[in-house]
Parts: structure tokens; C-alpha cells; sequence
């Protein structure tokens, strides 16, 4: 048990530290918030008055400690733009379209890329190899957003097989969920896959070439009892760390798509509300994509730690 | 065959991606000197225009001309990639090279910070970052260069981390290299690869980061073109100016691609070995089809050697044997064709027999037992020959599932390296149990788990039922070995091909293995065939030895029966003492003579007893008085000092070779990095009547620096000691060149040899010139860390006269680490044992 209660203690010291930087990212900034709401015409008292009533009167400690309390209360201020509204309504409206999207994501990455490796790895040089060697190639020359475009352009506006822009929750209708998400989730997915094919390929070839392999031969095991039951464990485990990472690309991918397909989620509202400075608004995406990264990822060491069994108390 | 294979599939990447390389970047070079329209031009009355020949790419919605906006957009964005992948490789470098070599609190606190940042996905950071000090151009620059510097920093730590507990930095340290020069002029050039595709996926990555960050409307700035902009701006016209997006889209592609596939050619070497088996299927046709020709007309000439030995079989009038190899032939697949390496060997294995296979490394024995396994790996094939098993069934010509069958079953084989020879993520049991999943399915799973319990039991292994449930991280090597053991027992197999089963082990645990081989061919009749690069292996076991050179079987012998072989059937515990009881004179004796100069050549070697035994002047040297060397424990579970050498006083004289023995982990290579001056954690009393010594290290490969040639390693030292003046000019390079040469004949290495790299060498000398650095650097004392224990038996007694030979001529002192009684025995004049950390002198 000692293992996950200092796991969870370094996650939860990242979490600090991710909330802490996201803080002070937005502290360089010449001016604040409150004299760009207001614009260069504003008297110095207007300015003073907004200020108070964003609190940003107090001193910089203060500020945080308020802002990082209200990461879990929800209270993150008040939107620039969108006047009275919260950040925390604001985000919290936009956030299950993220979230969904990018586990849509994730499940086709997973569901994809993982058998692919397995048989590309198998017959190195065969024609699944090639093939899907020279596609994954071509899908991360390309950039994300351009393959968006495409996607949306063919399947959106030539087929009809989906409405750009639109979203339906899962859990109020789940086809329709699947139709309108399905590209979008694709378009992120792809670049993805690509990299992830790639990496389980070599990560098999690399187990293929270990001792125990040449073991289970001997033991007269045939190439796919091989494959499944003693390569597979063993190689998933750097797969799995890397999927972890993959998250981070996820979000990042997200952030592009949603602005390919209009969808209401927060990469969207992150781009508008650069493009309006406000900071309130960036910072606290910000701070929750971050949030969702380091979770995840956590997530993950707990599941590796639980797969391989020679994870020992070092392995912190 | 072998211009062939050269054009392999590496090559062809290469060629593929420097061409659409070319294709990407030369236009763009060009646009930079030859502009045909004004990229900015507006020109209202050429609106989406599709490609012609005034416009090769077309026009865009203001009526510019596309191909000059992709070219300029190319050029400025793969500037910008440029730019920032340097900005963060230069600085990513300095700071993880100097956090991964120093560590400590300044590292930890870097590593913190750069796993935060690698939580934000880094287009948010560089979004961040834009959003924050404002748009174009050159805020862009800085802040993907802002966004690569961790990544290069991890990068680099990580190869940092690796490389600076190598030998080869130690051997730098002891030279007298301080540690600025070791972390940029040793350890850098290490890192080269690895630092190089991390630039290439940099760059591709810079490309496709600046597209993104143009999209979003935050980097280059309107009219300006970049490859981001236009595939953003043409996004509305796909349906009535599809051009718009294609060209710079293609131009990415091609660039990205191009880069990628450079980029690959420094990976793994991707040899087509599907072009290559056809190739070898089809010379084994050919060569049936001449032996077939050969056999008919053998009526009349009697000379091929199949027909001789089947002459031979009918002679002796023997019982079939077991397994008859006839006429072995194979080769290894390499990038220009195929490298024989088994040049048609013959011999039979009869029922239960233990037959040796003895002979230096490269003679192709694993081969032979692997040939018969029918587990070669992917790169090595059998091209001639056949294996006969039972006098019917040719093993060569076996369809992969009849094999499958034999393998496991009436086959086994058990591998030199017991740690990772088992699955890592599987408990032992069911790493057992599987070959009876496999063989034996019919039993049920009691039975099956009986079975595997008593064959666990078999090898003299306690506690089965506990070990059924256990990892084999959790088994010592030994432990391991026999679990491998028992594996080859389950099935009752009739041969167990036995790969250099005692090497890695300590010698205790090697003569327990031996004798539970030894018990298993007694019990069940199980034929081995036992190989060893050890002669004195293989004498406590084997009743016929094969003794194999360079492919050739140059002699087979039998051997004379030894008194342990008289008692048939005897309990486990009676053997383990007969296997151990064996003098080394009473296997000498089961050789006798050997009828060929190399059988007699390797048998002198390794019963070898010359005497190197030499008195000392008088001098000392070092002494110790109450030393304790502790080091600092790596893991962050346990923190703080362990001392591995506890109060421990001893001297050494001037002229002698002073032995330092025990087993691994004894602390004996912890003792002589304290006479070395390597360690931090001294107590006690260290004096040495000389320079800092330096030292030969166990494996030549890893303590001399794998990016130098041959010259520049030995150049080192003299460059170190000032008196050769500046290395840039030509007169005092010559100078070292004389000095180095005048060493090389000392060692009587070739001049040659001063051209190359370490990789390109043999063990033997590699470990010349590990000897001859540390005669350039003139000191008096040397410590040999298991000088010659990685090597060859014959090259090890070269490389011992060598040693000695040097000793007299220059009066040296040499401390000699070594695992190894006899040689220590031979060889020095005083020996110390170490045992839990204290000293005794023998």
C-alpha cells in the first residue's frame, strides 16, 4: 500500500506545482485584466473600482491560495467577456464535450493501434507492415488540423454523414452521440494512432528479440501462443506508459478539432477567449487540461504498478 | 547474391527521403534568390486561378501566385523550425547534460519542474506563451523554442544518466579529466545519435507546431505567408480551388516525409529478411538438386562425405543414434549477403550420452545446439546439411508445427542466462505448466500441477509449492537456472541441449548445476549435450568431447571414465559431492591427449599453471590503516551511506601483484575505486607511495570511449599532461603519434589498429589497448579489474604474458581483481579475501 500513498503524494505535489505555474504564467502580463476589460480611455478610479472587484487588490499569495481554493469549490472568477458569468459556468458547460471527445479518442487509439502493432511486428517486412508503415508516415507529415479539414469536408459536406459543429451527450442519446462525435474523435485519433502503431512495433520487435522468447520456443510453444501469451504482457507495459502520454497530444489535438468542427467544448472557448483576453477564462482551461493530464497519468502508473509484478518500492 | 542485399531496405529509405527532401527544399532556396511575382501582390483580376504555366501552383483568393507564397511560406517556416529546435537542443542539452551528470538537489528540482511543464501539452504552452507576450513571427520563435527545451533536456539526462556510469568515463576520471571535459568532450560524443533524431523529430515537430499555432490566427502574421497560414486561409475554398490547400500541404508532406525517413536510416538496420530466406531456399534447392546428381552417380565414385560416413554407421554396427548431424552448414544473413559460419560439420548424439562441445567463442557451438533445436534466430539460416533424428526423420525438412512438437518435448534446451532466459511477468508455474498445456493437454490441471512440483523438486529445489507462485525476479540465478532445469524435465525430453548452463553463476552454484545435469542423466537416461567455453565444465560431465574452430569440428575425443562414473544409480546428495570431489588433475587426466595441435593448444590454456610469482622490493606502496568505504544508496526508498568495507587495515609492496578475490558484491570492486580515488565516502586511513593509480577494466568495450578512434583514445592522456602543447597543431600531434606508437609495439598491436574504433576490434585487442593507456599515462601502479576474464582461454594466456612481461620491463605493482582462484593463485604474490566487508590476507 506504501507504494500508491507516495504515488498519490507526488501526484498530489504536481498538482500544486501544475496549479502554480498556470498561476503564474498569467502574472507577466503588463497591466491585468481589469484595464483591458476597460480598455486605454479608463480613468484611473474606473480601473481601481474594477480592480476591487476582482479582487485584484490583494497580494499575489493571496490571489493564489483564493484561486487554487477554488479549483475544487468551482469558484474561478468572473469571465471578462461573458460579464457576470463564472469561469466555472463557463467551463463547466464545455467541459464533458473535451472529455468526451478525448476518451472517444483514447478507445480508438487503443482499439486500433494496438492489434496493428501486434501483426505488424509479427511479420516484419510483410504487407500489413508496409502498408500501414507508409500510411502512418503520411498521417504525421500532415498537420492535425489539416486532416481535420479534410475529414469534416468529405464526411461532413460531401457525404452528409454528420453535422459539423453539432454535439449530443451520450448519456442522453448514445447512436446520435457516436455520429456526431465519431470524426471529430477520428481526426484526433489519427495523427495518434500513427505514432502509437509505430511505437508498439517497436516495442514488440524489441521483446521478440528477448531471451524468454527464444524460451517459450524451445518449450514448443507456436508463434501466436507466443505472441499473445508471453510477448503481449510484456510489451503492453512501455505501451502503456505511452499511452499516458499520448494524453497530453489528446488534449492538445482536441484543442485544434474543435475549432475544425465547431464544437462547443473547451479548446474552443480556449481559442476564442485568447483571441479576447481572458485570462481568467485561459487560465483556469489551462490549469484543467493540466488537471485532466497529471489524473490521467497517475491513472496510469497505478495500472503498471498493478501489471507488472517486478514494479519493487523503488520504482517511484 | 551480394550486390543484391546491398540494396536493402535502409538504403532505399535513405535515397527515398534525401530525393523528397530535395524536392521540398531546393525550390525553396531558389525562391530566396529568383523571384517570378511579389508573394504579396495583390492582383484582383487573377482571382482563383487554377495551375498553369504562368502560375505553376495556381492563384489564390487575392490572385497572388501560390507557388511564390509557398516557397516564401516554406521558407519562413522552416526557419522558424530551425531556429527554435536549435534554441532548445542547445539549451536542453547544456541543462540536461549538467543535471544527469552532476544530480543532486539542482536536478531534482529541474526534474520537478520539467514534469509540470510535460503535463501541459506543449502547443498550449506555446499558446500560452504567444497569447501572453503577443503574435508574430519572431514571439513564435521564442516560444516553441521556450517548449523544446524540456524535451531535449529529458532527452539528454536520460543518455546523461546512462552513459556516465559507463567505464569509459571512470577511465577519463582516472586519467586525470576534469568535469567540464568529460561531460562535453568524453560523454558527448556518445550521445550524438540519440541528440541527432531528437533534432530531426524536433524539427518535424516545430513544422507541424507552427502550422498549428497559424491556424488558430496566433503566428505568422496576415499578408506575410507561412505554410500554416495558407492551409488555414484555403480551408473555404476546398470545393471551387482545391489547389489552395494541395500545394502547401504537399510541400509539408514532402518535407516532414523526406525528414522522417532520413531520420530513420539512424535507426535499426531494417535488412528485407523475407528477400533474403527466398534467396536461401533457393540455394538449398540447388544444392539438393547437385547432391541428388552426386548420389547417382556415387555408384562408381565413392568421395562425397555423406556416402563415407554412412560406411562408417554400417561398420560400427552401432545402435541408430539418436541424433546424426551430417554436413551442417550455417550462415548468418548480413547487410551484403550471407556469412558462413558452420562450414558442413558431422556427428552423431547417441542415447543418453553426455557429449561436450568445447571451443572459443565465434566456433559456432550454440549455433550447432540451436540448428538442432530448430531455433535459429531470424538472421542466421541453415544452408547445407541435414540433422537426423532417430535415423529417419530429417529435422531440416520438418514443417514449423511437426517441430513445434519436438521442441519442449522429446527436445529440450536450457540457456546460458538464467535471469532473463524466463518471463518476466509470469509466475514460474505457469511458465512449467505451459509446456504440458502444450504437450501433454490431456492431463488434468492437478495432475499437471503434481507433475510440475515434482520436477521442480527433481532439481533439488525446496519449497516448491511457495516457488509454483513466484516471479523470477524473485529467485536468485541459480534458483532460475534450475527452474530452467526443470523445465527440460517435465516432459521427459530425450536430449537436453545444455547452452553454457554454468557461466553466469558463481562457482558454488555452477558445480550444483553441473551435478544435477550429472543426476538427471543417470535417472532418466537423458542424453546432453553439454557446451562450454570451459574445458574443466565440461570435463566433470562429458564422456565424448567435440571440440570445435571457426565452424570446423577440428577433433572429437572420448573420454576416459572417472570414478564418479562407475556408480549408476545414486541418490542427489551422493552426487553433489562426487561432481564438486573431481580434482582438477583427475579431469586433466580424462583428457589425455589431444591427437590435433588446437585440441592440445586449448587444453594447455586452461589447465595453464605457469607461475608468474615475482618478490617484492620492500617499499610500500599502499597502505590502509582502519578504511571503511561506504557509497551512497541510489534507491529513494533507502537513502544515506551503506558501508560496503568495514574497518579493514592491509599493505601492499612495490613490485608485487597484490590479488584482491571474493564473490560478487563482496565490495572488492568498491575497495579499489577507493585506492583509485573514485570514491567520495572514506573513513580511515589511505596513504599511496605514488600517482593515483589507473586501471584495466573487465570489459575493454565499455571503458574506452566508443565514439573515439583507436588515436584519439590514446591521445587522451598526453593531451591531458600539457607537456605536448596544443593538439590543433600539426608538430605536437606528431609527436604524440611517436610517443603512442612507440606503446602499440610495447603491446604489439599493429599500427593499423590506430584508424579505427573499439567496435571494430577484437576482445584480445581491445584489451592491448586498455593496456597500453595505461602505460602512456607512466604510472607505477596498476589495478587490473578482472583483466582477463571477459576473453578467450588461448588469448587469455597472451594477454597474461603480456601483463607480466610488462611488469618487469617498466616495475610495475599491479592489484589484480578476479573472481577466479586459480588464476589469483597463479598469478599473484599476496592475496586478500573479502567476505562481508572485511579483509584477510592469505
Amino acid at each position: 500500500m506504501n507504494y500508491y500513498i507516495k504515488k498519490l503524494i507526488s501526484f498530489l505535489i504536481t498538482l500544486f506545482c501544475v496549479a502554480l505555474l498556470s498561476f503564474l504564467l498569467f502574472q507577466i502580463i503588463p497591466g491585468d485584466a481589469a484595464m483591458s476589460k476597460l480598455g486605454i480611455e479608463a480613468t484611473p478610479e474606473q480601473v481601481e473600482e474594477l480592480r476591487a472587484q476582482y479582487g485584484y487588490d490583494r497580494n499575489v499569495f493571496a490571489r493564489f491560495f483564493s484561486w487554487f481554493g477554488g479549483i475544487f469549490t468551482g469558484d474561478l472568477g468572473v469571465s471578462i467577456k461573458y460579464g457576470p458569468m463564472k469561469v466555472s459556468e463557463l467551463i463547466g458547460a464545455r467541459l464533458p464535450v473535451t472529455i468526451w471527445l478525448g476518451v472517444l479518442s483514447i478507445i480508438l487509439i487503443v482499439v486500433i493501434s494496438i492489434p496493428l502493432g501486434l501483426i505488424c511486428a509479427k511479420k516484419p517486412g510483410g504487407i500489413v507492415d508496409i502498408v500501414s508503415d507508409w500510411i502512418a508516415q503520411l498521417f504525421m507529415a500532415v498537420p492535425s488540423f489539416v486532416q481535420g479539414i479534410l475529414i469534416s469536408f468529405v464526411f461532413g459536406i460531401v457525404f452528409s454523414l454528420f453535422v459539423p459543429g453539432k454535439y449530443v451527450s451520450p448519456l442522453t442519446d448514445f447512436p446520435e452521440f457516436l455520429q456526431c462525435m465519431f470524426f471529430p474523435a477520428l481526426a484526433v485519433a489519427l495523427p495518434k494512432i500513427a505514432m502509437t502503431v509505430r511505437f508498439m512495433k517497436t516495442s514488440v520487435k524489441k521483446e521478440l528479440k528477448c531471451d524468454y522468447v527464444r524460451t517459450a520456443k524451445a518449450k514448443g510453444c507456436s508463434v501466436n501462443r507466443i505472441m499473445w501469451k508471453h510477448v503481449l504482457k510484456n510489451s503492453m507495459l512501455p505501451v502503456i506508459t505511452f499511452i499516458g502520454l499520448i494524453v497530453a497530444e489528446v488534449m492538445a489535438g482536441s484543442i485544434m478539432i474543435e475549432k475544425v468542427f465547431n464544437l462547443p467544448g473547451m479548446g474552443l472557448l480556449l481559442v476564442n477567449s485568447i483571441s479576447n483576453r481572458d485570462y481568467p477564462v485561459v487560465q483556469a482551461i489551462v490549469m484543467y487540461i493540466a488537471l485532466i493530464v497529471i489524473t490521467v497519468n497517475f491513472l496510469v502508473d497505478i495500472a503498471y504498478r498493478l501489471l507488472d509484478p517486478r514494479q519493487t518500492e523503488e520504482g517511484l | 547474391m551480394n550486390k543484391e542485399l546491398k540494396y536493402n531496405n535502409k538504403n532505399i529509405r535513405l535515397i527515398v527521403g534525401l530525393i523528397l527532401l530535395g524536392f521540398a527544399t531546393l525550390p525553396v532556396i531558389f525562391t530566396v534568390f529568383v523571384q517570378f511575382y511579389d508573394p504579396n501582390e495583390v492582383n484582383y483580376s487573377e482571382m482563383l486561378k487554377h495551375p498553369t504555366f504562368k502560375h505553376l501552383f495556381g492563384t489564390d483568393d487575392y490572385g497572388r501566385d501560390i507557388f511564390t507564397r509557398v516557397m516564401k511560406g516554406a521558407a519562413t517556416t522552416f526557419g522558424i523550425s530551425l531556429f527554435t529546435v536549435t534554441m532548445g537542443a542547445v539549451i536542453g542539452t547544456v541543462i540536461g547534460a549538467l543535471t544527469g551528470y552532476f544530480g543532486g538537489i539542482v536536478d531534482e528540482i529541474l526534474m520537478r519542474v520539467n514534469d509540470c511543464l510535460a503535463s501541459f501539452p506543449s502547443i498550449l504552452l506555446a499558446l500560452v506563451v504567444v497569447s501572453l507576450i503577443d503574435k508574430g513571427t519572431w514571439n513564435i520563435c521564442i516560444a516553441l523554442g521556450l517548449v523544446f527545451i524540456p524535451s531535449f533536456a529529458r532527452i539528454m539526462r536520460s543518455e546523461y544518466l546512462k552513459e556516465k556510469n559507463r567505464d569509459y568515463v571512470q577511465n577519463a576520471r582516472l586519467m586525470g579529466a576534469g568535469h567540464l571535459r568529460v561531460v562535453f568532450i568524453h560523454i558527448l560524443p556518445n550521445t550524438l545519435p540519440i541528440l541527432f533524431s531528437a533534432i530531426l523529430v524536433g524539427i518535424n515537430n516545430a513544422v507541424l507546431a507552427e502550422a498549428g499555432l497559424s491556424y488558430l490566427g496566433l503566428g505568422v502574421q496576415p499578408p506575410d505567408p507561412s505554410l500554416g497560414r495558407m492551409l488555414s486561409e484555403a480551408k473555404t475554398f476546398l470545393l471551387n480551388a482545391p489547389w489552395y490547400e494541395l500545394f502547401p500541404c504537399l510541400e509539408m508532406i514532402l518535407f516532414i516525409l523526406g525528414l522522417t525517413l532520413v531520420s530513420d536510416n539512424f535507426g535499426v538496420s531494417g535488412v528485407s529478411l523475407n528477400a533474403v530466406k527466398r534467396k536461401i531456399e533457393k540455394l538449398r534447392a540447388e544444392k539438393e538438386a547437385e547432391d541428388a546428381n552426386d548420389k547417382n552417380n556415387a555408384g562408381t565414385i565413392n568421395n562425397t562425405g555423406a556416402a563415407d560416413i554412412e560406411k562408417k554407421d554400417i561398420k560400427a554396427s552401432e545402435p541408430v543414434p539418436m541424433i546424426s548431424v551430417r554436413n551442417l552448414e550455417v550462415g548468418f544473413i548480413e547487410d551484403d549477403g550471407i556469412d558462413d559460419t558452420l562450414l558442413g560439420i558431422s556427428f552423431d548424439i547417441h542415447k543418453g550420452e553426455v557429449l561436450g562441445v568445447v571451443g572459443e567463442s565465434g566456433s559456432g557451438k550454440s549455433l550447432t545446439a540451436m540448428s538442432i533445436m530448430g531455433i535459429l534466430s531470424e538472421k542466421a539460416a541453415i544452408t547445407g546439411g541435414s540433422i537426423i533424428l532417430d535415423g529417419k526423420t530429417d529435422l531440416t525438412k520438418l514443417s514449423e508445427e511437426e517441430y513445434r512438437k519436438l521442441r519442449g518435448g522429446r527436445l529440450a534446451y536450457v540457456f546460458q542466462e538464467p535471469m532473463t532466459s524466463l518471463n518476466p511477468v509470469q509466475k514460474i508455474g505457469v511458465q512449467i505448466d505451459e509446456i504440458l498445456d502444450i504437450h501433454a493437454a490431456h492431463l488434468s490441471e492437478d495432475e499437471q500441477k503434481k507433475l510440475v512440483l515434482d520436477a521442480l523438486e527433481d532439481t533439488g529445489l525446496k519449497d516448491a509449492d511457495k516457488l509454483y507462485d513466484m516471479y523470477p525476479f524473485e529467485l536468485s540465478g541459480g534458483m532460475r537456472q534450475r527452474v530452467c532445469i526443470a523445465m527440460a524435465l517435465i516432459a521427459k525430453a530425450d536430449l537436453i541441449l545444455a547452452d553454457e548452463p554454468t557461466t553466469a553463476l558463481d562457482a558454488g552454484v555452477a558445480d550444483i548445476i553441473l551435478d544435477i545435469f550429472k543426476h538427471i542423466n543417470r535417472k532418466y537416461k537423458t542424453a546432453i549435450m553439454l557446451i562450454s567455453h570451459d574445458l574443466r565444465v565440461i570435463g566433470k560431465l562429458a564422456d565424448r568431447v567435440l571440440i570445435m574452430q571457426d565452424g570446423n569440428i577440428v577433433e572429437t575425443m572420448e573420454l576416459k571414465s572417472d570414478t564418479a562414473h562407475t556408480e549408476s544409480e545414486g541418490s542427489t546428495d551422493k552426487h553433489h559431492k562426487k561432481g564438486t570431489e573431481l580434482s582438477e588433475e583427475d579431469c586433466i587426466l580424462r583428457f589425455g591427449t589431444p591427437k590435433t595441435d588446437y585440441g592440445k593448444k586449448l587444453l594447455a590454456a586452461a589447465f595453464s599453471t605457469k607461475q608468474y610469482r615475482q618478490k617484492g622490493t620492500g617499499k610500500t606502496l599502499v597502505k590502509a590503516e582502519h578504511l571503511s568505504v561506504s557509497y551512497k544508496m541510489a534507491s529513494k526508498k533507502q537513502k544515506g551511506l551503506k558501508k560496503v568495507i568495514d574497518d579493514v587495515s592491509f599493505e601492499i609492496k612495490e613490485g608485487i601483484t597484490a590479488g584482491i578475490v571474493g564473490e560478487s558484491g563482496s565490495g572488492k570492486s568498491t575497495l579499489v575505486k577507493a585506492i583509485a580515488g573514485l570514491q567520495r565516502y572514506i573513513e580511515g586511513k589511505l596513504e599511496l607511495g605514488c600517482d593515483r593509480p589507473c586501471m584495466v577494466f573487465q570489459d575493454p568495450y565499455s571503458s574506452l570511449n566508443p565514439a573515439f578512434k583507436v588515436r584519439r583514445i590514446l591521445e587522451e592522456p598526453l593531451r591531458l599532461k600539457n607537456g605536448f602543447g596544443y593538439s590543433w597543431k600539426k608538430k605536437n600531434r606528431e609527436r604524440m603519434l611517436t610517443e603512442i606508437k612507440s606503446m602499440l609495439h610495447k603491446t604489439e598491436l599493429d599500427e593499423e589498429i590506430l584508424g579505427r574504433k573499439i567496435s571494430e576490434l577484437s576482445g584480445g585487442q581491445r584489451q592491448r589497448i586498455a593496456i597500453a593507456l595505461t602505460l602512456i599515462q607512466k604510472k607505477s601502479l596498476i589495478i587490473l579489474d578482472e583483466p582477463v576474464s571477459a576473453l578467450d582461454v588461448t588469448i587469455q594466456e597472451q594477454i597474461l604474458d603480456l601483463l607480466m612481461k610488462l611488469k618487469k620491463a617498466f616495475g610495475l605493482t599491479y592489484i589484480l581483481i578476479s573472481h577466479d582462484m586459480r588464476l589469483v593463485s597463479r598469478v599473484c604474490d599476496e592475496v586478500f579475501v573479502i567476505e562481508d566487508g572485511k579483509i584477510r590476507s592469505e
